[in-house]
C-alpha cells in the first residue's frame, strides 16, 4: 500500500487562498513550533503565546496577498519579526525597536518565573534576550535561524542568497556583537 | 590562476579562518546538545565567542508547546479565520460565468470590431452586387434599354429593398449574438 505523501507548503497555501480553513489548519501545525520557538527566543515567556497567534492572525489576514513569490515559510517569518517589533512598539510607543530597554517588564518576568521554576538560569535567559534584541536585524536573524530553526550554514547561505563564507562570517560577526552586549551589561 | 571565473574570490581574500572554526563549534555545539569542554579554543577571542555559543544553546526554548495551548490557539484562529479569513470561490465563479455570458460593447474588443466591419462590408457587397445583377439583367425586367418609366423596374427595385433589410437584419442579429 502506497504511503500517502504531504501536501507541500504551496498547494496548502494555494487551497487556503481558495477559502479551504483545513489547508490552513495543516500549515499552522507544520510551523507552529518553529514561529513559537522563535517568538520564545526574543519575547517574555508570558507575551510569547499570545504574539506567537498574533502571527497566524496576520497570516489569516494577509493570505490573500501572499503570491508565492517567495516561501511560505520565508513569508512567515518576515511575518513573525514584524508582529515581534510590533509588540515591542506597543510596549514602549516612544522608543524605537532597538532602544527597547524592558528592564521593569524583565524584573516582573523574572520574578514570577524563578517564583515558578526556582531556576538560576532564568535571569540569564532574559539578559540573552536583552542582548540579542540590540543587535542589528541580521545578525539577530542569522542567529536565530542557526539556533532557533535549526537551519545549516549552507541552508541559512541559501536563504539569504549569500555564499557559505559570507554567512559564516556574519555569524561570527553576530556572536561577537552578542559577546559585546552582553559583556558590556554585566560589566 | 583558477580556469573558471569564481565570483567569491574577493570574498575569499578578506575570509577569516576563526569563521570556519567557530562554524564547526557551534555545529559540534547543536549536534551534540551539549558542552563539549575540551573542544574549547585556547585563543582568548575564540574562546569568548565559544562561550557565547554554549550560552545561547543553554537557553533554547526546550519545552514544545503544550497540546492546551495547541488547542486554546486553534480554537482562537478558527474564530479568526471566519471573519477575516479568505472566502470559498464561489461567487467569484458565478461572476465569471455571467460575464462570460453577457455581451460584450464593440468597443471591448477589438477582434469583435473588426468582425462587425467585415460583416458590414460583406453585406453591402452582396447588396450592390445584387442590385447589379437585378439592374443588368433582362430577364429580370432590368437592362439598361427601356428603362424610361418605372413600370418595368419596380419588381426588382422591391426585390433589392428586401434582400438589403434581411441582410441588415441579418447583420444586427449576429452582432448581437457575436460580439
Amino acid at each position: 500500500m502506497a504511503t500517502p505523501t504531504k501536501p507541500s507548503d504551496e498547494d496548502l497555501v494555494h487551497a487556503a487562498q481558495q477559502g479551504r480553513q483545513e489547508a490552513f489548519n495543516v500549515l499552522f501545525e507544520r510551523y507552529l513550533p518553529l514561529v513559537h520557538n522563535r517568538v520564545r527566543y526574543v519575547v517574555p515567556e508570558q507575551d510569547a503565546e499570545d504574539v506567537t497567534q498574533e502571527v497566524f492572525v496576520a497570516a489569516i489576514r494577509s493570505l490573500r496577498s501572499f503570491r508565492g513569490e517567495s516561501l511560505f515559510s520565508t513569508w512567515l517569518r518576515t511575518l513573525t519579526n514584524r508582529q515581534v517589533a510590533d509588540y515591542y512598539r506597543r510596549r514602549k510607543p516612544s522608543l524605537g525597536f532597538a532602544d527597547t530597554n524592558p528592564r521593569h517588564e524583565d524584573f516582573e518576568e523574572v520574578t514570577a518565573l524563578v517564583a515558578e521554576n526556582s531556576d538560576n538560569s532564568l535571569e540569564e535567559r532574559v539578559a540573552l534576550r536583552q542582548a540579542l534584541l540590540k543587535l542589528p536585524a541580521n545578525y539577530q536573524e542569522i542567529i536565530l535561524l542557526r539556533f532557533v530553526e535549526g537551519l545549516q550554514f549552507n541552508e541559512i547561505a541559501q536563504l539569504q542568497n549569500q555564499s557559505l563564507e559570507a554567512t559564516k562570517s556574519t555569524f561570527r560577526r553576530a556572536i561577537s556583537a552578542l559577546q559585546s552586549q552582553w559583556e558590556n551589561k554585566n560589566a | 590562476m583558477p580556469d573558471t571565473y569564481q565570483p567569491e574570490a574577493q570574498s575569499d581574500r578578506a575570509r577569516d579562518p576563526l569563521d570556519d572554526v567557530l562554524a564547526s563549534f557551534t555545529d559540534q555545539v547543536l549536534a551534540s546538545g551539549k558542552d563539549p569542554g575540551a573542544a574549547l579554543s585556547d585563543l582568548p577571542e575564540l574562546r569568548a565567542l565559544e562561550d557565547m555559543v554554549l550560552r545561547l544553546q543553554r537557553n533554547l526554548p526546550a519545552t514544545p508547546i503544550s497540546p492546551a495551548v495547541n488547542r486554546k490557539m486553534q480554537a482562537k484562529l478558527a474564530a479568526h479565520w471566519a471573519a477575516e479569513g479568505p472566502r470559498p470561490t464561489t461567487i467569484s465563479l458565478k461572476e465569471r460565468l455571467r460575464n462570460l455570458l453577457q455581451p460584450k460593447p464593440g468597443w471591448q474588443s477589438s477582434a469583435a470590431r473588426q468582425r462587425t466591419w467585415i460583416l458590414r462590408t460583406a453585406a453591402a457587397a452582396v447588396v450592390f452586387i445584387l442590385a447589379a445583377v437585378f439592374i443588368f439583367s433582362p430577364t429580370l425586367g432590368g437592362g439598361l434599354s427601356g428603362t424610361a418609366g418605372l413600370e418595368g423596374g419596380t419588381a426588382p427595385l422591391l426585390a433589392i429593398l428586401l434582400v438589403a433589410g434581411v441582410l441588415i437584419a441579418a447583420v444586427w442579429w449576429i452582432r448581437r449574438q457575436k460580439p
